[in-house]
């Protein structure tokens, strides 16, 4: 009778996640706890990390199977017979691996954004294109010098564009097992934005630059606004058709807002289907993250390229709105290049504080927040780009 | 393939790929910039005659759309006690300041709201 509990004891001892812990899964354990550290103690994008890193803690808890796919097995008639039903997880991560999650999230993130800055300073587009430099500088750097492949090379760079279901959208269709560092580290720079670009923007222009006041934009009608989603869609679908998902579903959700008409589609693309969209991306994008694929050299170099992107694409939009200022004969504050990565509305928010201290009273948010919203254009294109060339 | 191979594919992919972003955000642009010379059925917002008639005999914008009216003296001690007291707290007692004159700056916009937008902001940065 003992003999027998005891070997019950043992068979449930084996069975159980302890036994079969490595010090991988331990590691990863603890990386997830850092992230969720850093998401409810420092508030580093809480509404993605926190998932994100829950996901990742779940993923590598050992024998749990929650990414395990379906398994069949021949049945007697020949047949596939399912043996194994998959976890859950595994069937959450179907959103992001057939595409349907990133431009869901687009769909909300239009419904929340006001493009009026744009329209009324439509040259502002271009700061949001020159700061897709970091993407591409970063794709040289890691095909020609760090080993990874090109479509590898492509969905590191993307992390320089400063916009996550983008990052998430395009390591999906070019490298899905760089996926959940990919996300961590797009995440982690967009919440370090505060950090990291003051110092290039404090660098790269001068106090007097930094003390330009813009004049005040003019108002943009309504109908303007409710042309512009459409004339956009039309537009880059036409011209870059591997951006229609991410740009449609923007579009659709800023048409939304602005028609006036659904405002109840409205609210809820904005409120309760980009939470729940944000719950299932994030923990399945972070139940990527195993130990496999996470630790590894890799994920380093993807840390540091994240970091590099980033920071070159904040250079390449204060140079543009440098020499922006430069034509217009200083009339334009160059800090608002600094908004052209996307990370709406946080660059914008920079951008605002650091005029603000060169100069009290100055008043540059909305001005930014043109090459803010441009930015998030910028990175589609960007994604479509790559995806016309290296997504078949 | 070779380096060399590499470095012309990856130059190639780079010019295309930041030439056609640039191409397609120009056309956008182009295309944005026609709309302010479109007629379209409904025109943005113009603030009322009222309204536009600004600093005219002590009326002055707290905000674009708030008209505030300062036409008689007891409103005027209730601004200079206000901001007394502001600065009084902000520590000028500690400094030994006097407040010589309050003088109105000549911009459309209120500091105050100015200053509670900034708040807002620095409040948001570390959301």
């Amino acid at each position: 009778m003992n003999s027998s509990m005891l070997q019950v004891l043992i068979d449930l001892w084996n069975q159980s996640g302890f036994a079969a812990i490595s010090w991988k899964h331990i590691v990863m354990i603890l990386v997830s706890l850092i992230l969720i550290y850093l998401a409810v103690a420092k508030k580093y994008e809480p509404l993605l990390l926190l998932p994100i890193s829950f996901g990742m803690l779940l993923a590598n808890l050992p024998l749990t199977g929650l990414m395990q796919p379906p398994t069949y097995e021949i049945g007697k008639d020949g047949l596939p017979v399912l043996k194994n039903i998959g976890g859950l997880l595994y069937y959450l991560y179907q959103g992001d691996f057939l595409g349907i999650f990133p431009p869901l999230i687009f769909l909300g993130v239009g419904a929340m954004t006001d493009f009026g800055p744009l329209i009324a300073n439509p040259l502002s587009i271009f700061i949001g294109a020159a700061a897709q430099l970091g993407v591409f500088i970063t794709f040289n750097v890691a095909s020609l010098f760090l080993g990874y492949t090109m479509k590898e090379a492509a969905a590191i760079g993307i992390i320089g564009g400063a916009d996550g279901p983008t990052a998430i959208y395009l390591a999906t269709k070019l490298a899905p097992h760089l996926l959940g560092p990919i996300a961590v580290a797009a995440y982690s720079y967009m919440a370090l934005v505060p950090i990291i670009q003051p110092p290039i923007m404090r660098l790269m222009t001068t106090k007097e630059e930094r003390e330009i006041v813009m004049e005040q934009l003019r108002p943009v009608s309504k109908t303007e606004k409710i042309i512009f989603p459409i004339v956009v869609t039309i537009l880059v679908s036409l011209i870059l058709p591997p951006a229609a998902p991410l740009i449609g579903m923007l579009m659709m959700g800023n048409l939304f807002r602005e028609s006036g008409v659904v405002e109840r589609l409205s609210k809820t693309a904005q409120n309760e289907l980009n939470n729940i969209i944000v719950i299932f991306l994030g923990t399945s994008v972070g139940a990527t993250a195993s130990a496999e694929n996470f630790l590894n050299p890799k994920t380093l170099g993807i840390i540091a390229l994240g970091l590099v992107a980033f920071a070159v694409s904040t250079a390449g939009g204060i140079i543009i709105a440098k020499i922006m200022n430069w034509i217009s004969g200083g009339k334009i504050n160059p800090l608002i290049g600094s908004a052209g990565v996307s990370a709406v509305p946080m660059a914008a928010r920079v951008s605002q504080v650091e005029a603000q201290k060169a100069r009290p009273g100055n008043f540059v948010l909305m001005h930014a927040m043109g090459p803010n919203v441009a930015g998030v254009i910028g990175t589609a294109v960007a994604a479509g780009v790559f995806l016309s060339i290296f997504g078949h | 393939m070779s380096f060399i191979q590499s470095l012309e594919e990856n130059i190639m992919v780079t010019v295309l790929g930041m030439g056609v972003v640039f191409a397609v955000l120009a056309v956008l642009s182009i295309v944005i910039l026609l709309f302010k010379y479109i007629k379209w059925g409904s025109q943005p917002n113009k603030p009322s005659k009222e309204m536009g008639q600004g600093n005219k005999e002590g009326q002055y914008f707290a905000d674009e759309n708030i008209l505030v009216e300062d036409t008689n003296v007891e409103k005027g001690e209730e601004l200079i006690a206000v901001i007394s007291a502001a600065i009084v707290a902000y520590g000028a007692e500690d400094f030994n300041l006097r407040i010589r004159s309050i003088k109105k700056v000549g911009q459309v916009r209120s500091m105050w709201a100015m200053a509670g937008r900034n708040d807002i902001i620095n409040s948001r940065i570390w959301r």
